[in-house]
């Protein structure tokens, strides 16, 4: 089911809502629970199955660790859970490439090849997969006791805000909160801001540049001039990030509303000065997950240099393929290690010798120009692409318009997703609210006032506008679905 | 804490009550709408049959989300109101189409279909070559299997408004400069010996005086469609002179302004846009519904009732056309009736498939198929479903 659809909105969520808040104590968590089944099962029944079996197998494998720690058994048991959890991903997720490159290889030294019945991806594996390592691991780390309620772990793996595209909650740091958490007016109230807010971004910004950016990238790049190519890749640079973030804020006001914190995932990525800088803002939950799961575990930068940068390479090569089970997602991945190296190796020093504006300017050219191979089907269609881009490609014969583009709302949308993408709005509230709490008391009153109303109707706009684009067959998935 | 402060801590305890219960409210506004009208429904704009409630099968349960989904969509209930809403702001705030990938703007008040002719005016949806090899080895196969039962074929390829009316479309709108997929379509079929008859320079070369499609619909109007017959009228009187011409001095010419059409209402603004109605008086054909054959309509095809079509004049010295067409054949079906002993017209689910058991009911004397150059693609899908009916045969 997607947040931003007719029947989550107005039939699934205030269902939930209510039934929550009409049950006390441990009913809540096998309200949620159930609704978070249903929600999962409404994107493919049959395969709401393998998330029930991975729930279960990962139930007991935690046991069995828990009651092991301190033994080499335990150690044997994260194995087993950890090899089982990857087992699961690999047969759904990438056991179509793992067999077409194979076929590929056969074909070259005349083998037969092997019959591949495609497996269709279950959405949202990646995710809760991960999140079902991260139980088995703080276990074994001793970070957090073994959860002993299986519905409090279903809850954990399967809850709805999150469940399908993120942010991918590490089990410490919501353990606590699946045993008691607190619902009041306040925190519903954030809640409810930050789901319009995450609503907006994607009803009405990201789907107003997906509809640019499946345009340019429908078209064989033989036919696209550079400037086409350009506002094809920029439009996908704002939708990526409007519709990711917006999924995130979502969850996270969802989460609130149900009484859970869960933790930040991006902070204005497009405003870093460096790649480093940028992965610490973007996809944070992911970036996270890497650094505590698998570059310490790998070594991270405690060993000499050159087995800090494998290990940096190593941790963006499984990045590129966790996005997807093809070699472009990979090529994505490494490009961000390749700089990531490049600025250890001592590219920070003169990066940050530079004029702060070209630290940007480095910064997201080298992020815009990785997404061309993450949005493109193949790598050949990404080089046609930058080739177009460049004006190296465009046929002589071609000619484009931008008409059916470049609109009065479409040019309002992009001056909002440009100051959004910055921290202009929030360090506009700061001044206004340090201004008016400046002011004599009778005037912060006054403002104040003012301010809640505008925050009441404001909020209430905003629903009501994206259930009308919602509701007018606009375009309108996910693109972390596909993860 | 002083007052002010607690002052304004109970301002952001109300703002968050407020919220929170405006917020709920709206989303269960709808459910009770679905009981209790609060606000009234709007005229809907949508030409199709809702989908209605699946039924729940408990031992395949995979497609019931995504039908059920469809169902609360397509029922919702304030689903008018919304949907009229969005065309308003849309319209008089951005002054562009409510639904962009369906229907765009023009110069003057002029609507233009996205769907299937876009691509197809700007070049950019080429056939590959095979393609085009399967639909004429198609087409020869129909003309040797007609001629061997002494039947002509005719085959007319309807242009689409860009290709008629390109001076409305936004400046700056234009299309690559190569072959369209209709002009490689109707060289091969020429080639391979196939009566071929392309209506654009017709129409072009006819426009001058008055208009020959609507301004705001995709189809063209009684006179574009008086002019399409006339032509194909002449081309099949070269092998038939028996069948009468069509004269347009015979009729009077009649406007009158109306409400905008399809490509309005699609986009929900029909009583915002203005588009003129042509008649051909006297509107009355000589030709009279006749009993039909009831052939079975194909499977999930929306206009079960135009399916087929039958007409006679009663005259038994003119031959007898069968005519497998789309929505452009609407206009053309009054002025071809009357030329015919017995016209049939087939509206095949924009696939045009070679409807043999209706040749072989039939046994027309010409076989017309009529294509608009924007359903290239559903012509291919009708060509294998025409070759696996034959292989089943």
């Amino acid at each position: 089911m997607l947040f931003s659809s007719a029947i989550f909105l107005f039939l699934f969520l205030p269902i939930v809502i209510i039934g929550y808040y009409l049950l006390r104590g441990e009913w809540r968590n096998t309200f949620l629970f159930i609704a978070s089944l249903v929600f999962y099962a409404w994107g493919g029944i049959s395969y709401s199955v393998l998330l029930i079996v991975s729930i279960l197998m990962n139930y007991f494998i935690g046991r069995l660790i828990g009651k092991n720690l301190g033994k080499q058994r335990s150690r044997s048991w994260l194995a087993l859970g950890v090899s089982l959890n990857l087992l699961f991903l690999g047969i759904f997720k990438y056991a179509n490439f793992i067999i077409a490159n194979l076929n590929n290889l056969f074909e070259v030294i005349n083998i037969p090849v092997i019959n591949n019945n495609s497996i269709v991806l279950p959405i949202g594996i990646s995710f809760y997969t991960f999140q079902s390592l991260s139980y088995l691991v703080d276990i074994y780390r001793k970070e957090t006791g073994v959860q002993r309620n299986i519905l409090r772990l279903g809850l954990y793996i399967s809850l709805f805000p999150q469940l399908i595209a993120g942010p991918i909650v590490r089990y410490h740091d919501i353990a606590k909160q699946l045993h008691s958490r607190i619902t009041s007016f306040d925190k519903f109230s954030y809640g409810v801001q930050r789901f319009l807010t995450g609503l907006a971004k994607k009803v009405l910004i990201a789907n107003s540049f997906a509809f640019v950016a499946d345009e340019m990238f429908a078209m064989a790049p033989t036919e696209l001039s550079a400037p086409m190519a350009w506002l094809g890749i920029i439009s996908y640079t704002f939708q990526i990030y409007f519709d990711f973030s917006g999924y995130s804020d979502m969850a996270i006001g969802l989460g609130s509303i149900f009484g859970f914190k869960i933790l930040e995932n991006f902070n204005f990525p497009y405003i870093a000065t460096s790649i480093k800088d940028f992965w610490r803002r973007w996809h944070i939950s992911l970036s996270t997950w890497f650094r505590d799961y698998l570059y310490i575990p790998l070594g991270g930068n405690r060993k000499n240099l050159t087995r800090t940068y494998v290990n940096l390479l190593i941790v963006f090569f499984l990045t590129g393929l966790w996005h997807g089970a093809s070699w472009n997602f990979v090529v994505w991945g490494l490009v961000h290690g390749f700089f990531l190296v490049i600025e250890r190796v001592g590219g920070d020093k003169i990066l940050n010798k530079i004029w702060k504006p070209l630290q940007h300017l480095y910064t997201i050219f080298i992020v815009l120009m990785a997404w061309v191979l993450f949005r493109a089907e193949d790598i050949s269609y990404a080089w046609d692409y930058y080739k177009a881009m460049f004006g190296m490609n465009v046929t002589t014969t071609g000619t484009y318009s931008y008409f059916k583009y470049i609109d009065r709302e479409f040019i309002i949308v992009s001056i909002f997703a440009v100051l959004a993408s910055t921290k202009f709005f929030i360090n506009s509230g700061t001044l206004i609210r340090k201004t008016y709490f400046n002011g004599n008391k009778k005037v912060q009153f006054t403002f104040h006032s003012i301010h809640s109303v505008l925050t009441i109707g404001f909020y209430i706009g905003i629903l009501i506008l994206c259930s009308m684009y919602l509701l007018s067959d606009s375009y309108n998935p996910f693109i972390y679905y596909r993860f | 804490m002083n007052l002010w402060h607690k002052k304004n801590s109970r301002i952001d305890h109300y703002k968050n009550i407020i919220l929170t219960v405006g917020f709920m409210v709206v989303l269960i506004l709808p459910t009770i709408q679905h009981f209790y009208t609060i606000i009234p429904a709007s005229e809907s704009n949508e030409n199709r049959s809702l989908a209605e409630m699946p039924k729940l099968d408990l031992n395949y349960l995979d497609p019931f989300p995504s039908q059920y989904d469809s169902y609360f969509n397509d029922n919702f209930s304030l689903r008018s109101q919304i949907l009229a809403w969005h065309a308003s702001v849309n319209f008089q705030y951005f002054n562009k189409s409510p639904l962009p990938e369906k229907v765009f703007f023009g110069k003057d008040d002029w609507l233009y279909l996205m769907k299937d002719e876009f691509a197809e005016y700007r070049r950019t949806n080429q056939f590959s070559t095979e393609n085009i090899e399967k639909l004429v080895n198609e087409m020869v196969y129909r003309k040797k299997y007609l001629e061997d039962k002494n039947i002509s074929l005719l085959f007319v390829i309807a242009p689409i408004k860009y290709n008629i009316y390109p001076e409305y479309l936004p400046t700056g709108l234009n299309y690559f400069n190569k072959p369209s997929r209709s002009h490689e379509i109707r060289d091969a079929l020429i080639q391979n010996g196939i009566n071929t008859l392309d209506l654009t320079d017709l129409l072009i070369q006819e426009k001058s005086d008055e208009l020959l499609y609507y301004k705001t619909d995709n189809h063209w109007n009684k006179l574009g469609g008086f002019y399409a017959s006339k032509a194909i009228i002449n081309e099949i009187r070269h092998e038939y002179p028996e069948v009468p011409e069509l004269e347009l001095e015979n009729y009077s010419i009649n406007k009158k302004t109306i409400d905008g059409k399809n490509l309005a209402q699609m986009i929900g603004l029909r009583e915002n846009f203005e588009d003129i109605s042509y008649t051909l008086d006297p509107d009355t054909s000589k030709a009279v519904q006749a009993t039909k054959a009831n052939y079975p309509v194909p499977q999930w095809f929306s206009y079960p009732k135009e399916y087929e079509l039958v007409y006679t004049t009663s005259n038994d010295s003119l031959p007898n056309l069968l005519f497998i067409r789309d929505s452009f054949g609407n206009a053309v079906i009054p002025y071809l009736s009357e030329c015919f002993d017995r016209s049939v017209y087939i509206f095949d689910r924009w696939n045009y498939t070679s409807n043999e058991h209706i040749i072989e009911n039939e046994n027309p004397d010409i076989v017309v198929y009529m294509v608009l150059e924007g359903f290239w693609d559903g012509f291919l899908r009708g060509v294998d479903i025409s070759q696996n009916k034959r292989k089943s045969k």
